[in-house]
């Protein structure tokens, strides 16, 4: 699994500097030291060169939060959500989802449904490219209210129909 | 065969109210649009039992005369017209409580993006996710 690949990079990194840690989650880590702004920058340069990125400001990690929970519902959550995504994301973060949804269009120039939509076309693309299921099937497991809709989307993100972008 | 949906769009401005428009049909052509101009249109339109009750409601809270939240409480005071999903469009500042608007059955909130392409995953989430 990726976020468990992701969480061992970190925790490595951070023992290679002596880091003592709490936890590493995605998206989030708790040090049980100060470290110092030389020891930082390392390990900032570090997790670079993983392809992350180191995060401070309040409202980056909330932003990255939100992106962290769009990752785990579309690429590794089967069940559909009980619960509206809206209501769904702010119990989560404990935040009121009309802030949510305009501080991450702030920091992304993009809403967060905008968001969600590329994503789900990404693990659409993913699985029509393992060719284990047909677009019902897809539709289906990533919880699309018609087939018909799954298309149009996939359509208006990548400018191709999902069978063409199967031939290719 | 699906019976054809129906989105009523209550909006005071005519702009706004095209761009949905538009929105609505590119995510699904056979969608019915209707559109009311303030709350107490919205009203009449749907206490109109001769008017099929529509299957998502998206709401601006700020017009003129019965506004966004008024309409909204009044709707939710009729048996036939309790469970229509809404989606009102908002400012944080305007949204004080969410729970409020949560209990009287709005599913989702968004703030009115000035870009058109940004309306079409909007629309096309909400329809999809209710």
């Amino acid at each position: 699994m990726v976020s468990a690949r992701c969480k061992t990079l970190v925790k490595e990194e951070l023992k290679k500097l002596s880091i003592e840690y709490a936890s590493v989650e995605l998206g989030e880590t708790e040090i049980l030291q100060a470290i110092s702004p030389v020891k930082r920058a390392i390990l900032n340069a570090a997790l670079c060169a993983w392809g992350f990125e180191l995060l401070d400001d309040k409202k980056s990690i909330l932003v990255e939060k939100i992106k962290n929970i769009i990752t785990v519902l579309i690429h590794y959550s089967e069940e559909p959500l009980k619960i509206n995504f809206s209501v769904y994301l702010s119990e989560e973060l404990k935040y009121n989802y009309t802030y949510l949804a305009n501080l991450f269009a702030e920091h992304h120039g993009i809403t967060i449904e905008h968001y969600i939509i590329a994503h789900k076309i990404e693990r659409v693309k993913e699985l029509l490219v393992y060719d284990e299921l047909s677009l019902t099937e897809i539709a289906f497991k990533l919880h699309y209210s018609s087939v018909s809709h799954l298309s149009g989307q996939f359509k208006k993100v990548t400018g191709l129909t999902p069978t063409h972008y199967k031939q290719l | 065969m699906n019976k054809k949906q129906v989105i009523l769009i209550v909006d005071d401005d005519e702009d706004d109210k095209q761009l949905f428009f538009e929105a609505v049909k590119e995510v699904d052509e056979t969608i019915e649009c209707r559109a009311a101009s303030d709350g107490m249109e919205a009203l009449k339109m749907l206490n109109d039992k001769k008017n099929s009750v529509p299957d998502y409601i998206f709401l601006d809270l700020r017009m003129p005369g019965i506004g966004g939240k008024k309409c909204l409480l009044e709707m939710r005071k009729k048996e036939r017209l309790r469970n229509i999903p809404v989606i009102v469009y908002s400012t944080s500042t305007e949204i004080r409580d969410e729970n409020e608007f949560k209990e009287a059955g709005v599913v989702h909130f968004i703030s009115k993006p000035a870009n058109p392409q940004e309306i079409y995953y909007l629309v096309s989430f909400v329809i999809n996710e209710c």
